[in-house]
């Protein structure tokens, strides 16, 4: 996680928040298009 | 030989990053001559793993232009070593570099074709699998790397980093 922090120029935190986001709308935008979102 | 004399060029593997960058700014760095067997070790040492992150965000069919943004990054490396701080360490340094560098290309790079064709990549066997779940995998892979493509910039970034520190 830190080393994205400095690739991202951004606090870990946000790292983390940026990730969990990703994952949240890949999700729901696979869901939609009919795939089984594991 | 004198206890001062620089270390033979063989036991630079063993070496940690931030002496091998100091081994290289400490000879003449206003000429760019730095140790050059320090240097190699630091090259063998990153080149892999920034030709993997850039391959990990332009996409497995731009290889070849990810083994660009390997030579050069290692190139503006040796040009910028006297400007790395140590503020971060070495690795993340050398990858933020890649990084911004592989970003850059990705723009340009994006509205090209890919080098291998659709019909190469969809009979290209992905597992040891029957055709019928290879295809279900297919199909997901290429939903999924759609949807990548779709999320914000910063959260593609993000995912993408994420994994290729994973792998």
């Amino acid at each position: 996680m830190s080393e994205i922090a400095v690739m991202l120029d951004a606090p870990k935190n946000t790292v983390k928040s940026y990730l969990h986001r990703a994952r949240r709308l890949l999700h729901a935008m696979l869901t939609e298009r009919g795939f089984d979102a594991r | 030989m004198p206890p001062s004399a620089p270390a033979e060029p063989a036991s630079y593997g063993d070496r940690p990053d931030e002496w091998l960058v100091e081994r290289c700014r400490e000879s003449a760095p206003e000429r760019n001559e730095g140790n050059e067997a320090a240097f190699a070790e630091l090259v063998r040492r990153y080149r892999g793993p920034v030709f993997r992150l850039a391959v990990s965000i332009l996409g497995q069919e731009f290889a070849p232009e990810a083994e660009d943004v390997a030579q050069d990054v290692m190139v503006r490396v040796h040009h910028a070593l006297h400007s790395f701080r140590g503020e971060a360490n070495f690795g993340s340094w050398i990858y933020r570099i890649a990084f911004n560098q592989t970003l850059n290309l990705k723009a340009h790079v994006r509205y090209r074709a890919p080098h291998l064709s659709d019909q190469a990549l969809a009979t290209t066997p992905s597992q040891d699998r029957g055709p019928d779940n290879q295809l279900q995998d297919e199909r997901r892979r290429r939903a999924v790397l759609a949807c990548v493509g779709e999320l914000p910039e910063v959260y593609q970034s993000a995912l993408r980093l994420h994994y290729w520190v994973q792998a």
